[in-house]
């Protein structure tokens, strides 16, 4: 069973690699309150991009899950799931005891 | 010449080009992963064999985290996997039409997506569509094969944008008719018809294709993306 936690240090470990790649003033903190896309998010497109690549990559190495996190209810979510690390915490557990219950 | 072991993802191996490609860059050395719908009977060095749809999302999400698993990265994707239906417009059914675009735009999209996140990691990758002459030549019978190619040049000229910066290129061969399955369904006159369209009137031979695949793939290749190469001087 996949504990929120667990996906909360996968989360945090593709931030790493994401930050090895952003100038030292674009980095994002690694808060579970950080805003990531949209509004006051620090993600470019493309650094979202990037970023969600890694939790994917992540995810699947740690968990040997295949999860595709751009799928078309995030996308068209009115509260994005990417809109901050909290939310998309809660959209992984969701995503995962789906897969579970399937 | 040393060249590098090369891991390899050919869709559509079980026969045809597919099938000579898997047999080609194994014997030349490199790991190769083919997949197909029906298994296949032999067994060669360096090769691995999946069974699935390819239109299938949760199998092909599947097979990419079983190649992350066990080669931890993927080098090259030879995206041949296709089917080709001749028919006169009005005598297609919707649900061939459907299967068409599915397999031959829809599967090829969902390969490269997944290569692309799991070549990205290294920042080098070659992949490699298929289209057609019919695309260029607008062979009448062939409207939603022939439209099904078009999307692969379109998508393979904007993805060679988007994958750039990863160190990916995306590249496309359209093949002349070729003597394999899928064209023996084809009526001769109409074979002949097409070959005297080009500039290079005979059909095309496995190894045209793979002198080409080899030029993409060349890791001295780096700077050619987005492109399509029709063989048999056809533009």
């Amino acid at each position: 069973m996949i504990q929120r936690d667990d996906i909360i240090n996968v989360i945090f470990s593709a931030m790493e690699d994401l930050n090895t790649q952003l100038p030292q003033d674009k980095k994002i903190d690694k808060r579970l309150d950080v805003q990531l896309f949209g509004g006051q998010g620090n993600l470019t497109s493309l650094s979202l991009v990037r970023f969600i690549v890694a939790v994917e990559d992540r995810m699947s190495e740690t968990f040997e899950k295949s999860v595709v996190l751009a799928d078309e209810r995030a996308l068209s979510k009115e509260h994005s799931p990417f809109r901050s690390v909290a939310a998309l915490v809660d959209y992984i557990e969701n995503l995962l005891s789906e897969n579970v219950d399937a | 010449m040393h060249s590098v072991q090369r891991v390899i993802l050919i869709t559509g191996a079980r026969k045809g080009i597919g099938k000579y490609l898997a047999h080609y860059y194994s014997d030349k050395g490199h790991q190769v992963i083919g997949c197909s719908r029906k298994s296949v009977n032999v067994e060669f060095d360096n090769y691995q064999h999946f069974c699935l749809d390819v239109c299938d999302e949760k199998s092909v999400l599947n097979l990419f985290s079983e190649i992350r698993r066990k080669y931890s990265h993927l080098d090259i994707l030879i995206n041949n996997a296709g089917i080709a239906a001749m028919n006169h417009a009005l005598l297609t059914p919707l649900s061939v039409a459907q299967k068409i675009m599915d397999t031959n735009v829809i599967s090829s999209f969902l390969f490269c997506r997944e290569a692309a996140k799991l070549m990205s990691k290294n920042k080098f990758g070659r992949i490699v569509n298929f289209t057609t002459i019919a695309v260029p030549l607008k062979v009448e019978g062939e409207a939603i094969y022939a439209s099904s190619k078009a999307a692969i040049v379109t998508m393979t000229e904007i993805l060679g944008k988007e994958f750039a910066e990863y160190g990916i290129t995306v590249n496309a061969i359209g093949p002349t008719p070729i003597e394999t399955d899928l064209i023996r369904a084809v009526p001769q006159d109409k074979i002949q018809q097409l070959l005297n369209q080009q500039s290079i009137h005979r059909l095309g031979a496995l190894q045209d294709i793979s002198n080409v695949i080899d030029f993409y793939i060349s890791s001295q290749s780096d700077f050619i993306t987005g492109q399509t190469i029709f063989l048999g001087g056809v533009s």
